[in-house]
Formats: C-alpha cells, structure tokens, sequence
C-alpha cells in the first residue's frame, strides 16, 4: 500500500524527491501518512481536494482487494516543527 | 550541323572577331577562378562534417546514428499508459491496457482486470483513476491533453444508460407535467445528460445544488403533452437552437 501511494504521489508532484510516506499497520486498519514538500501541497490536494479524494478512493479500493481498512492523511510538514 | 560548323570558321576567319573571343576566353578564365575559390569554401564547411539536420555517424565510434522524433501526444499516451500499469500492479490487478489516439485525446481501455474494482461504485474508481493520470500527464505541460479512462465499455455502457433515462424521465415529465429530480451525477455525466436532454424537445433539465455529484432537475418546458410530442417529431425544428447552423 506504501508503495502505491509513493508511486502515485511521485508522479504528479514537481520535487518527488521529498515525498516521504509511512504506513502504520493495526489489526483491521492500515494508516498512510504523506509528507511533500511545502510548494506541492496544493498538487497533491488539488481543486477542491479532488486529487486527495481520488488517491483516498484507489487506496479503499485496493484496501478492499487486501481486506484491510485505510486511512489516507497528508501530514502538513509545518506542523511537524511545533 | 554542318552549317553550324561553316558559320564558327567564318566567325574566326574575321580578325576582329578571333580579338574578341580571346577577350572573352581571358573573362571565362577569371570566372573558372572564381568558381574553384567557391569550391574550397565549400570545401572548408563541408569537409568531414554534415549539415546541421543531418546527424551523421557517431564522431568518436562512427557507428551510424539514427534520431527518432515522436508528436509529444504519442510520448504522453505512452507515460499516462505506463503510470495506470505502476498504479495498477501496485493495487495487485493483473489485465490489459489498450492505448489510443482519438481526436487529440488519449484513450486508455483497461481489460482483463476485476472490472467490478477498477469501475467501482457508479465508476468512482475509474474516476479517480482517470483523474490522477490527468494529473500525472499535465504535470508541467503548457497543452492540456484529455486522457480519458475506461474499463470494459464502462463509459459508453453509461452513456447509453443515461440516455435511456433522460427518455424515461422525459416521458413522464411531460407525461402529467409533474418535474422529476434524478440521482447525483457527475459534470461528465450531466453534460451527456443535457444534451441527451436537449435533443427532445419540451423538457428543461437544470443541475442544481453544489460540489462534484449534482442532480438534475427535468421539468415541462410548459408545453401540452400533445405540442411536446410534435416538438419531439422531425417536422419541428426550433428557431432557437444552436445547433442548426
């Protein structure tokens, strides 16, 4: 699953360099953090949080496949310095 | 020829004319001159190396070389191809994914794979697919080139689904003039809807609400049943139409 959302998040933002992604696994549930450099947050977000949606869906989707719940989260690099 | 020949020799037999036609070999040796100077320059820039369009072989191996240029449209079909093929192995999908060009815009039909999980609840999958190889294609290219996604004739099975609704609802709207409400639709969906919708003359269709997923709204264009169906028959055209021209 780390994998799937590294490839896709790599390919679509300009510094692919500074994407960092953690999977924290529990019994049903497996939890996807996404770290991107400050400029690509809007990329990865997209027009109205289209571009997260439709990683979150494809996530669930091969969630499913693997009967696993997944939760998908875009950690905002500011907050990690507080 | 002969004559020819008679006509040179008198020509020559004139003095006068054996002066001038030194003159004119001394002029014709100045311009040989001039002509083999042109050949070195010539010579200068040809040499060994080619013309600026031609690539020539290799200097260090001279291997021959050949440069292949490819429409840009044929190298993105190929990357969105490649990305939906990363993205898929990764999801654990096997299958096939056929690739092309229609009207400026890239085709990418998946086969093969679960169909029930690459469409998705009402193609919420397929969406999204679709939606991040745009995003992966119009990275940082000034054209915005369409890629479009599809999994065992999802789009044109909802194509006509939708149609056949828009026939359905019309029906009935225009039936007892009572206005019908559909299920959310998304933009792509409703714009198929609209023009399906437009076509039959004597329902208004208008979206309403906010965000992605819209219903539609079919009301009577305030015809009676009766004018509606004649709208609806070929003898009617409408003066307002854009379509006509």
């Amino acid at each position: 699953m780390k994998d799937l959302v590294e490839a896709i998040v790599k390919s679509i933002v300009d510094h692919p360099d500074q994407v960092v992604v953690n999977e924290v696994s529990g019994e049903m549930t497996t939890i996807i953090e996404l770290r991107v450099a400050p400029a690509d947050m809007g990329k990865v977000i997209g027009r109205q949080g289209r571009t997260a949606k439709a990683i979150r869906t494809i996530l669930n989707a091969a969630g499913m496949r693997a009967s696993r719940r997944m939760e998908f989260e875009i950690v905002n690099a500011a907050e990690d310095y507080e | 020829m002969d004559n020819e020949k008679h006509n040179v020799n008198a020509y020559f037999q004139d003095e006068e004319n054996i002066e001038e036609f030194e003159e004119y070999s001394a002029d014709e040796e100045e311009l040989h001159a001039e002509a083999e100077d042109l050949d070195g320059a010539y010579d200068e820039f040809g040499g060994d190396e080619y013309p600026e369009d031609i690539l020539g072989p290799d200097p260090e191996t001279d291997e021959p070389r050949i440069e292949i240029i490819v429409d840009p449209l044929i190298s993105k079909a190929y990357a969105a191809s490649e990305f939906l093929r990363g993205v898929m192995l990764r999801m654990g999908l096997s299958g096939r994914i056929a690739t092309t060009i229609r009207h400026g815009a890239i085709y990418l039909e998946i086969t093969g794979a679960e169909p029930g999980l690459v469409i998705g609840h009402r193609g919420q999958n397929l969406d999204a697919l679709q939606h991040l190889v745009n995003r992966m294609v119009n990275k940082q290219s000034q054209d915005i080139v369409s890629v479009t996604v599809d999994s065992d004739e999802y789009r044109s099975r909802r194509h006509n689904q939708l149609e056949q609704m828009v026939r359905t609802i019309a029906n009935e709207v225009m039936g007892n003039g009572v206005p019908v409400v559909t299920e959310p639709l998304t933009p792509s969906e409703r714009r198929l809807f609209h023009i399906a919708a437009d076509q039959l003359k004597g329902v208004h269709t208008e979206s309403f609400g906010s965000g992605f997923f819209q219903p539609i709204k079919v009301s009577s264009a305030g015809v009676h049943p009766r004018e509606a169906a004649h709208y609806r028959s070929h003898e009617y055209r409408n003066p307002y139409s854009r379509d006509d021209h």
